[in-house]
C-alpha cells in the first residue's frame, strides 16, 4: 500500500519539526513537505498534491481557512486536518465551512494526531466526540449546533476573514491582495461588518476580534 | 446639604475669621476649622486632615491668595478654593478664577459664603467621582491588556509544550522500560502536563467576551481554581478545597466569569492575610450543609441548591466595612491598590447566575463569603450525553453509506464508526452497485444522501437492488419537490440534523430492521 503523503504547516518551527519527525516514523506515513506560512503551504500543495495537509490555524500570511479553501479548489483529493491551540466554535465552524475533514487541538498527544491523519486519509473525519455530536448537517453544509449567539455570529465567513486580517493590522490593499479580491469588495465587506457590529474604528475592531477569539493577540 | 465641614481659613484678622465661621454656622454647617496666615503653616495643615474647603483672604502681610492657591493646587488639587475678600476688583477676581480658584465672596456680602461653600462641596464630589472613573477606566484597560498579553504568552507557551511532549514521546521509544532514563522522562512528561493544565487555566481565565452559559461542574471549577491560585498566591497561604469526593455538582453558568469571582475573592483573602493563613474553598449541596450558616437561616433555600464558600483566616472586617463591601468603589486598600470593583463585579456575576452572595466577618476572626447557586440537573450525566454514541451499547452493524459530498460522508462515517459500525463509503449509485453487485454482500443498514435537491434520488427498486431487504435511512431536504412517501423499511431523516440525532436515527432503523417493524 502506498504511504499516506502528508504536508505539515505550522509557524512554530519546533512544533513543525517535531510533528514531521514523529509522523515520519510511522511506516504508513511519509511527510512530503513542511511549511511555516499558509501561502507557502498552498504552493507546496500545488507542487506535491499531498493526501493530507496538517495545518495550524494561526499562521502569518494568508489566513489558513482561505488557504484551505484554495487548496481544495485546486486539489480536491487533498484532505485538510486543522491543528490548533484553541477550540473556539468560530474556528471549528470555519474549518467545517471550508471543507476540512478534521480539527484537533495541540494539547492532544502525538498519537492522536497520527490517528487523525490515518482517519482523514481513509475518508473518515476526525473531531473530538464533544464537537462531532454538535455538527449539524444542513441543506447548505455543515455547521455547529447551539453555538452561543455573539455579535460575531452575525458576520458571514468572508466578513470574519476580513476582520481577522484587519485585526492583524493589514491595510485594505494588502487584504485585497491576500484574498484575491478588489479593494472595492474589501471595502464593501468592511463597511457591512462595521455596520453589523456598530464599530467604526479599526483599533476598536481589532480589540473586538481579540475579545471574540477571532484573532489571537 | 449643609452638615459637618472641615475648613482651612487663610486669614490674619481674627474678627474676619469669626465672621466667616458665624456665616457658615448660620447656613447650617457644623464647622471644624484651622486658621493659617503663612505658607509653612498652610502646607502643614494640608498634610494632615482631609479638608473640605479652603477659604482665603486676598491680601495678607506675609502671604497672598495667589500664593495660597498655588500651594493648595500643588498639594491637594481637588480641594475647593474660595477667595473671601473686602478689596477685590472684577479683574483680579477673574484672574483668580483663571488660575484655579473655585469662587470668590466679598466680605461686604458674606451671606453668599454658605451657598458658595455648598456649591464647592458638590463640585468636589463630582471631581472625585470623575477621578475614580478615570482610574477605573485605566484599570480596566490595563486588565484587558494583561489578559491579551497572557493569552499571547499562553499560546506560544502551549506550542513549546506541544513540541516538548512530542519529542518526549520520540525519546521514550528509545528508553528501555523501567530504566532510570524512562523514569526521568516520565517526570518530564508529568511536569509538561502540569504546564499544559496551567496554560489552559490561564487561557480560560483571560478570555474576554460575553457570558457563555453552559453546564459547569462547580466541584471541578473549585479544584481547577485552587490549582491556579496556588501559582498566584504567596506560599505562606495554604489553600484547601473541601468538596464531595467523586461527585459533580452542576450549575448552568459561565465558567470564566465564575472563576473570576473566585479570583476576586481569593485576592481579597490574600490581602486580608499579609502574614499568611489558610484559604478554604468549600462546595456542597445545601442538603449536606449542617449547621446552616447564620446568613442563610432566614432564607428559603432549595435543598439541591449549591453552596460555595470562600473562607480566610485573615484580619476580618468591622460591621461598618462589611455592610459596604459590595458598594462600587468602596475599598479599604491603600491608594492605587484596590479599585473597589472586585466584589461588586462578583456580586453582579452571581446575581446574573440567579444566585445570591453574602459575607460573614468579624474583626480578627477571618472572613467567609457565601455564594448560593441554583442547581442544574442534567437529563443524563453530561459526560455521557456528550459521548452519547460511545456511552451506549456498541452497534456492531455493517452500514453502506452513500453520499456524494466527501466531507459530509466523512463526518457521518466517523460518527458511525464511533458508534461501533463497520462502514463502506460510496459516492453514488453507480459505485454502490459496483460494491454490492453480485458479491452477495449484505448490509444491516444503508444510509443514502442523494445530494441536495431530489434529482438524483434513487427509486425504491434501485435501493432494493443494492441493499436487499435491509432498512434504509434516506436523508432529505424538507420542502424539496418530489418527496415521495417512504416505502416499507425506509426511514426518512430530514435536514438539518446533528450527528447525535443521526446516531439516534441509525439505532432506531437497525432495531426496527431486526424486529421486522414497518416504519410509521
Amino acid at each position: 500500500m502506498n504511504p499516506i503523503r502528508v504536508l505539515v504547516a505550522d509557524d512554530h518551527t519546533l512544533v513543525k519539526s517535531m510533528l514531521a519527525e514523529r509522523l515520519q516514523r510511522e511506516p504508513d506515513i511519509k511527510v512530503v513537505a513542511t511549511a511555516g506560512r499558509a501561502d507557502e503551504a498552498f504552493d507546496l500543495v500545488l507542487a506535491h498534491s499531498p493526501d493530507v495537509v496538517v495545518m495550524d490555524i494561526d499562521m502569518p500570511g494568508l489566513i489558513c481557512f482561505d488557504a484551505a479553501r484554495r487548496m481544495l479548489a485546486s486539489r480536491p483529493n487533498t484532505r485538510i486536518l486543522f491543528l490548533s491551540a484553541f477550540t473556539h466554535d468560530h474556528y471549528i465552524e470555519q474549518a467545517l465551512a471550508v471543507g476540512a475533514l478534521g480539527y484537533i487541538t495541540k494539547t492532544e498527544p502525538a498519537d492522536t494526531i497520527i490517528s487523525a491523519v490515518r482517519n482523514v486519509a481513509n475518508n473518515l473525519s476526525y473531531f473530538s466526540d464533544a464537537i462531532r455530536e454538535r455538527i449539524v448537517q444542513g441543506s447548505s453544509g455543515l455547521s455547529l449546533a447551539s453555538r452561543p449567539q455573539t455579535r460575531a455570529s452575525q458576520l458571514t465567513p468572508r466578513e470574519i476573514e476580513v476582520v481577522r486580517y484587519i485585526a492583524r493590522g493589514l491595510s485594505k490593499k494588502e487584504i485585497a491582495q491576500l484574498m484575491n479580491l478588489s479593494i472595492k469588495t474589501v471595502d464593501k465587506h468592511t463597511c457591512n461588518l462595521m455596520d453589523k457590529l456598530d464599530i467604526h474604528d479599526r483599533v476598536e475592531l481589532a480589540r473586538f476580534a481579540i475579545r471574540e477569539g477571532l484573532s489571537e493577540p | 446639604m449643609a452638615g459637618p465641614v472641615k475648613v482651612v481659613i487663610v486669614e490674619d484678622n481674627a474678627s474676619d475669621v469669626d465672621l466667616c465661621l458665624r456665616e457658615l454656622r448660620r447656613s447650617g454647617f457644623t464647622v471644624n476649622h484651622r486658621v493659617v496666615d503663612q505658607e509653612a503653616s498652610l502646607r502643614e495643615a494640608l498634610g494632615g486632615t482631609d479638608w473640605d474647603v479652603v477659604l482665603s483672604d486676598y491680601t495678607l502681610p506675609r502671604f497672598s491668595a495667589m500664593d495660597a492657591l498655588k500651594v493648595v493646587r500643588a498639594h491637594r488639587p481637588e480641594i475647593p478654593f474660595i477667595i473671601v475678600t473686602g478689596t477685590i476688583d472684577e479683574e483680579s477676581a477673574v484672574n483668580c478664577l483663571k488660575r484655579g480658584a473655585d469662587n470668590y465672596v466679598l466680605k461686604s456680602n458674606l451671606a453668599r459664603l454658605g451657598p458658595a461653600v455648598e456649591q464647592s462641596l458638590r463640585m468636589r464630589a463630582e471631581r472625585r467621582q470623575q477621578r475614580l472613573l478615570k482610574a477605573q477606566l485605566r484599570e480596566a484597560q490595563k486588565m484587558e491588556a494583561v489578559g491579551q498579553l497572557a493569552t499571547g504568552i499562553a499560546h506560544d507557551f502551549n506550542n513549546l509544550l506541544t513540541a516538548i511532549q512530542g519529542y518526549l514521546q520520540l525519546a521514550r521509544m528509545h528508553a528501555p522500560a523501567g530504566s532510570p532514563v524512562e523514569n526521568a522522562l516520565s517526570g518530564i512528561a508529568q511536569a509538561c502536563q502540569n504546564g499544559v493544565d496551567l496554560t489552559r487555566s490561564l487561557l480560560r481565565f483571560s478570555r474576554r467576551g460575553e457570558a457563555m452559559y453552559a453546564p459547569v461542574d462547580v466541584v471541578h471549577l473549585v479544584d481547577e481554581s485552587a490549582r491556579l491560585f496556588r501559582h498566584i498566591l504567596p506560599a505562606s497561604i495554604e489553600i484547601r478545597a473541601n468538596r464531595p469526593e467523586g461527585r459533580s455538582l452542576w450549575v448552568h453558568g459561565d465558567a470564566t466569569q465564575m472563576q473570576q469571582v473566585l479570583m476576586n475573592l481569593a485576592v481579597n483573602a490574600r490581602d486580608a492575610m499579609p502574614g499568611g493563613g489558610t484559604l478554604t474553598f468549600s462546595v456542597a449541596e445545601m442538603s449536606a450543609v449542617t449547621p446552616r450558616p447564620a446568613a442563610l437561616r432566614a432564607r428559603e433555600v432549595e435543598d439541591d441548591a449549591i453552596l460555595l464558600t470562600v473562607e480566610d483566616t485573615g484580619h476580618g472586617m468591622s460591621e461598618d466595612v462589611r455592610r459596604q463591601v459590595f458598594d462600587p468603589f468602596f475599598t479599604t486598600k491603600p491608594r492605587g491598590q484596590g479599585t473597589g470593583l472586585g466584589l461588586p463585579m462578583a456580586q453582579g456575576v452571581i446575581l446574573d447566575h440567579g444566585g445570591w452572595i453574602d459575607v460573614e466577618s468579624e474583626p480578627g476572626r477571618g472572613t467567609r463569603f457565601l455564594i448560593l447557586l441554583p442547581a442544574w440537573k442534567p437529563v443524563a450525566e453530561p459526560a455521557n450525553e456528550i459521548n452519547g454514541a460511545r456511552a451506549t451499547e456498541s452497534l456492531r452493524a455493517s452500514v453502506l453509506l452513500l453520499c456524494p459530498d466527501r466531507q459530509h460522508r466523512a463526518v457521518m462515517a466517523e460518527t458511525l464508526v464511533s458508534a461501533g459500525c463497520r462502514v463502506t463509503q460510496v459516492d453514488g449509485m453507480q459505485e454502490a452497485a459496483a460494491v454490492c453487485g453480485g458479491a452477495g454482500r449484505s448490509y444491516d443498514l444503508i444510509v443514502i444522501d442523494p445530494g441536495h435537491g431530489s434529482a438524483s434520488r434513487p427509486s425504491h427498486e434501485e435501493l432494493r437492488r443494492i441493499g436487499g431487504p435491509c432498512p434504509v435511512i434516506l436523508l432529505r431536504d424538507p420542502g424539496t419537490e418530489g418527496v415521495r412517501p417512504p416505502q416499507p423499511n425506509e426511514y426518512p431523516l430530514d435536514r438539518p440534523f446533528t450527528m447525535g440525532e443521526f446516531v439516534g436515527a441509525v439505532r432506531r432503523a437497525i432495531r426496527a430492521g431486526n424486529q421486522g417493524d414497518r416504519p410509521r
